[in-house]
């Protein structure tokens, strides 16, 4: 699968969106608030086939996945919230060519997209499915998306069962697993695969059966992941010192100033005075 | 010279030295000079190549930070937790240290580097975090060579007492960075800022899984 960004995806979004300078996003708080996509050929009778991502209305694409396989899915993208299409070409077709299947996508800020092409025989078509990236604190999310045009009967991780009686295009909810290493096994009308999955905690996942060569194949994927530990609040960064200083008291200066001018006028006085006193003495 | 002249003198003098110490104190501290922002053939300089635009996914830990707008090129440390849970920093305020009990840059899921603003004297490694504006790049050399590169998305500045854990540490989509350091008022009382800025950031390049 090779990958060709017409537009880097995230400097494309850097241009949608006015520059702001850095303190103005910090006291705008979010400017602008990204969602989250990945593109995945997930259509066991497209073939190889070219994604195309664009941002609504706009004939030119930000995105292009060329020679994308049945069962390849991208990394994720991050866009700014808003209006997408997400069109299929047979591979190595010009941009100009008719689509094969096209799908709007209504992003919204903070929530992450899988969108695949999910068709069968004549139909091909895309489905857009919401990702997650909750999951109990240690744990990890896990659910099945079946993408083999069988029926897989029971989808196991570990001694739990996730899934049962998938036809192709279902998806089970994410459910919560131990984290760690783990094996996943599934049966099919076509057989049976199993693999092991290295499943981090705080993490979700997307488990994809696919048609394989000779039975089902697993593909693990990662929709989310955190920190393993969580520190505690925030990060104590600083000294001060370059922090602006605090005003101290002004009274010792006042006081300066006082005895100052209070020196001063007595050094006047005493002169006045003496000035008049050697008058009086001369005459 | 007479006893009163030299009283005069001296009152002046006093008077006039607090004066000068008023104003002195009431002048804002020493103001630090911001680093230039980076050339743009510093930038192209610093740029990596990147092997046929494919994923830069590795294991591999990462040692250097690079952030051509604000000048920043430093080593990296290692970072864990304190005992108190809350996340260490860099014992010198000189260099950034990453957290190794999450993911590593370029890795699935928030890296987390975090750096000093300052000393007790002056700027420290993040000086100049907070004018990081969205777009700009953010590179973190690993152990094996490679280069994870990331675009800044938001910077945000949060009061410590409000810190967004989840948002910060919690899972999330993707290759993604955070770069921490503090910000907002200090309180010479407790000797620390009451804020924390964040640089969210995202990878700079997509690619197959």
């Amino acid at each position: 699968m090779k990958i060709l960004i017409a537009t880097p995806l995230v400097l494309g979004a850097a241009l949608v969106t006015p520059a702001v300078p850095a303190y103005a996003s910090i006291s705008a708080s979010q400017a602008t608030t990204d969602g989250w996509v990945r593109l995945a050929n997930l259509s066991p009778t497209a073939g190889t086939c070219d994604l195309y991502l664009y941002s609504f209305g706009n004939s030119k694409a930000l995105m292009v996945l060329r020679d994308v396989d049945y069962g390849r899915v991208s990394a994720y993208s991050a866009l700014p919230a808003g209006d997408y299409t997400v069109t299929m070409r047979v591979s190595g077709r010009p941009a100009s060519s008719p689509a094969v299947a096209s799908t709007a996508l209504m992003l919204m800020g903070n929530m992450e997209y899988t969108v695949a092409a999910m068709g069968t025989g004549a139909h091909e078509r895309f489905q857009t499915i919401d990702d997650s990236s909750s999951v109990a604190s240690g744990k990890s999310a896990v659910r099945i998306l079946q993408a083999a045009d069988t029926t897989t009967r029971t989808a196991e991780i570990g001694k739990q069962q996730v899934g049962s009686n998938l036809t192709f295009g279902d998806i089970t909810h994410y459910q919560t697993v131990a984290a760690g290493s783990q094996q996943v096994s599934v049966s099919t009308s076509d057989g049976t695969a199993s693999t092991d999955v290295q499943l981090s905690p705080n993490s979700t996942h997307t488990l994809v059966v696919l048609n394989g060569s000779k039975g089902p194949q697993i593909s693990a994927l990662t929709d989310a992941a955190g920190t393993i530990a969580r520190p505690s609040g925030g990060a104590a960064t600083g000294f001060g010192g370059t922090a602006p200083r605090p005003l101290s008291s002004p009274l010792p200066w006042l006081a300066m100033i006082a005895a100052g001018a209070f020196a001063f006028a007595m050094g006047r006085r005493r002169r006045a005075s003496s000035r008049s006193s050697s008058r009086s003495s001369s005459r | 010279m007479t006893r009163p002249t030299w009283l005069r003198a001296l009152g002046l003098a006093v008077a006039a030295a607090g004066v000068a110490g008023l104003l002195a104190s009431r002048a804002s501290g020493t103001p630090v000079p911001a680093p230039a922002r980076a050339t743009i053939a510093e930038q192209r300089l610093l740029t990596p190549r990147l092997g046929g635009g494919t994923a830069s996914a590795s294991d591999a830990s990462p040692v250097e930070l690079i952030i051509p707008a604000i000048g920043v090129r430093t080593r990296l440390i290692r970072l864990s937790l304190r005992q108190s849970g809350a996340l260490q920093v860099p014992s010198t305020t000189t260099v950034a240290g990453w957290f190794d009990d999450g993911p590593a840059p370029g890795q699935p899921g928030p890296a987390i580097i975090a750096g000093h603003v300052d000393s007790f004297k002056g700027p420290g490694v993040f000086f100049d975090l907070s004018q990081l504006r969205r777009g700009d790049r953010i590179y973190v050399r690993r152990s094996d060579g490679t280069m994870a590169v990331f675009t800044v998305t938001v910077v945000h500045l949060y009061l410590k007492s409000a810190f967004p854990t989840t948002a910060v540490y919690g899972p999330a989509p993707g290759d993604q960075l955070r770069l921490i350091t503090c910000g907002g008022t200090f309180d010479y009382q407790d000797r620390s800022y009451l804020s924390n800025v964040v640089v969210y950031a995202v990878a700079a390049t997509t690619g197959p899984l």
